[in-house]
């Protein structure tokens, strides 16, 4: 026999000492209702190596690229989405990372840490539904080329139903002419704007064209700072790293 | 307002049953029967904890097939299994009854100190499962349980219960 479940709801967590709670739980009523299921709060899984060998206690980072208009030129922003630490067999639980509005779309990469080392993964992945989620949940890595998976390679995920996994955002980032940019500033925290547009604070990671022109403009209480970064840019350099002190505004 | 004295009522009951038992778990059905046939609703199945425990109830059919009721997929996204000692929940009766086939089933309550990673990974995939209506084929936490990846004391098994009951395909009583 099996069950099947019926037409209404089936079930509340019901503290019949806390009536409150199903109050409380109203919110995730609504979203579990919506056709696109929310990305989970958690997501569990196991790391190991082509042996089958166990990887315990390494961080992993699931980053996001989000693309970000600004002023016609390609500029994508590098975010952590998810990030946890394997425990003693493996296994991990990642939790949301601080993203104010994960996108339905967007290109994501796995790194992992232990130590000095870092390993990076593509994402094969296209989540539309939640959990498991294909390639994030049992990853593997490969000890022979030193766990590398190259270098940043990006995919896309994309979570919109109405698309195909092919109709994704092509990865520029991938593809393109482009060259990284890492912003950081004292003190840390600063609003930065990439040609007026307000892209996060510091750090931050992102991609821009090469043959772009970009000003950055770094704020924080009543300290700023102005960086143009086309000087920067040179036929030999794929990235750039930029460390500004925040000075008090002129008037 | 009915429903909702007889559930006050019947917590009450339960607060009472558990309180002189040695039970860290209390696993109470009141509409149980002996034999489901197909079509019959699924009974409420209310349980509580007498020690802040993570819950998992399943629904196991004649063919040894594990289907997650708890932690609930469908209200609850989160998919939290914890419960802190004192608090009574229910699963509703919106399951129904069916199958081409007869034998002796199971709803089973496993009651955890911790949730280790690997136990949220099964969870994990069981909601995943239960989202989409499918019976696990083998039992996840007997294998979890014999697995090497913790030691016993870790993975925290503190209580289990069973309710058995027979399921008849065609109506007819097994016993008769």
């Amino acid at each position: 026999m099996v069950l099947v479940r019926g037409a209404i709801s089936m079930m509340k967590k019901a503290s019949v000492f806390f009536g409150v709670l199903c109050l409380l739980s109203m919110p995730l009523i609504l979203i579990a209702s919506e056709d696109q299921p929310p990305y989970p709060n958690v997501l569990y899984g196991q790391v190991v190596d082509t042996r089958g060998e166990r990887l315990p206690e390494v961080t992993i980072e699931v980053h996001s690229l989000d693309f970000v208009e600004v002023s016609g030129s390609f500029c994508a922003v590098e975010r952590i989405f998810m990030e946890g630490t394997t425990d003693e067999a493996g296994w991990f639980m990642l939790e949301k990372g601080n993203l104010e509005h994960p996108r339905t779309n967007f290109l994501a990469k796995v790194t992992i840490h232990r130590g000095e080392e870092t390993r990076i993964k593509y994402l094969s992945v296209n989540a539309v539904n939640h959990p498991p989620i294909k390639g994030i949940q049992e990853l593997v890595f490969d000890p022979e080329q030193g766990g590398a998976m190259l270098d940043s390679e990006w995919v896309a995920i994309n979570r919109d139903p109405g698309l195909s996994a092919e109709t994704t955002y092509k990865s520029e980032a991938v593809a393109g002419e482009v060259i990284k940019v890492i912003v950081e500033t004292h003190p840390s925290d600063a609003r930065v704007k990439l040609n007026g547009v307000e892209i996060g604070n510091s750090g931050i990671t992102f991609y821009v064209d090469r043959s772009g022109n970009y000003e950055i403009e770094l704020e924080k209480g009543g300290l700023s700072s102005r960086v143009s970064i086309d000087d920067l840019m040179s036929e030999e350099t794929n990235e750039i790293e930029i460390f500004e002190i925040l000075t008090e505004k002129k008037q | 307002m009915p429903f909702k004295v007889s559930l006050f009522v019947l917590f009450l009951l339960m607060i009472t049953a558990s309180a002189f038992s040695g039970d860290i778990i209390t696993l109470t059905i009141p509409q149980a029967t002996q034999t489901y046939r197909a079509g019959d609703i699924m009974p409420a199945i209310f349980f509580s904890v007498k020690k802040d425990l993570h819950v998992y109830v399943f629904h196991v059919n004649a063919g040894g097939e594990y289907l997650l009721l708890w932690p609930e997929p469908y209200h609850y996204p989160e998919m939290d299994s914890f419960l802190k000692a004192g608090e009574t929940n229910l699963i509703e009766p919106v399951y129904r009854f069916t199958g081409d086939y007869s034998g002796e089933e199971q709803f089973v309550l496993f009651g955890f100190q911790r949730e280790t990673n690997r136990l949220g990974y099964i969870k994990q995939t069981l909601v995943y499962e239960a989202l989409r209506g499918r019976y696990h084929k083998e039992n996840p936490i007997a294998r979890y349980l014999k697995s090497d990846d913790y030691d016993i004391v870790k993975k925290g098994l503190v209580a289990k219960k069973i309710f058995r009951f027979y399921y008849c395909e065609n109506g007819k009583d097994p016993d008769k």
